[in-house]
């Protein structure tokens, strides 16, 4: 079987977003689990990378990596004592949730290789970004407005839960 | 030319990871991370199929900017709720937040 240099590039990065992950789910030390979400995200951005999806690869960098991961730092920061873990990390029920866990994905597993999947074509689109932005303003303009509304909600809500009161 | 299933496994194997640990953590932030961790999985579903289902229009991309926007959105109010349950209680273990259990 020939591996071309995406399929091999594809495969790496796969595997490093894996194990990234799994450091997220298991590490002990909740600060470095957020170093790990880093790293997973990067490695998904890279993913995208190699499935020609270039503008959600940069969103991805921006949002997640840039946004998502350092709030979660912060968030850190403020609740831990990030030096001395001493409470467990895993629930006692995780041994039910390995079950489901496994099972979950072993279903979905065996219906996407059953599934008869179309292949990718060669002429795909180039320009995403911009064919991206033309979407945006044309056709889900509707959603794109309401996403805004959505971030605008969220921003005022996260800074009313989060706020000292003072009183 | 990577095919189809690739991507598709791969996010199979994230999600997998991602509500195991979503079930099994026991620190509100943590439980957050796996979240997130779900959500990319479900975009990486979203840009396969744009790329074999809609070349041209990108549909697929499109959506997977707005599960982006949603998620950070879903993080900054989760982390703000987490932080507010700390200034509460001291603790963020969930097993430990049950004033609302029967």
């Amino acid at each position: 079987m020939n591996v071309t240099w995406e399929q091999a590039a594809f495969l790496a990065f796969g595997a490093l977003t894996l194990s990234a992950a799994l450091l997220v789910v298991f590490s002990r030390n909740l600060f470095h689990a957020a170093l790990w979400l880093a790293a997973t995200f990067t490695g998904v951005a890279c993913i995208y990378v190699t499935l020609h999806a270039e503008f959600v690869a940069m969103s991805q960098m921006i949002v997640y990596v840039g946004a998502v991961a350092v709030l979660m730092l912060f968030a850190v920061f403020l609740t831990e004592d990030v030096v001395g873990q001493k409470s467990r990390r895993l629930r006692s029920a995780w041994v039910l949730a390995l079950p489901v866990a496994v099972a979950v994905c072993a279903i979905l597993l065996r219906w996407f290789s059953g599934y008869p999947w179309k292949p990718p074509v060669s002429d795909h689109a180039t320009d995403t970004a911009g064919v991206i932005g033309i979407a945006f303003i044309q056709r889900y303009l509707f959603a794109f407005e309401l996403t805004s509304v959505i971030l605008l909600t969220a921003l005022i809500g996260a800074i009313l839960l989060a706020r000292e009161e003072k009183a | 030319m990577i095919p189809t299933w690739w991507p598709v496994a791969l996010s199979a194997l994230l999600f997998g990871i991602g509500l195991f640990g979503l079930l099994s953590r026991r620190n509100a932030i943590a439980i957050l991370m796996c979240i997130e961790l779900m959500l990319n999985a479900a975009n990486i579903n979203l840009v396969a199929f744009s790329r074999a289902v809609t070349p041209q229009m990108l549909t697929g991309q499109v959506f997977a900017i707005f599960v982006m926007a949603i998620a950070a959105a879903e993080a900054a109010v989760g982390l703000a709720i987490v932080i507010a349950l700390y200034r509460n209680r001291e603790r963020i273990v969930v097993d430990e937040v049950d004033l609302l259990r029967w």
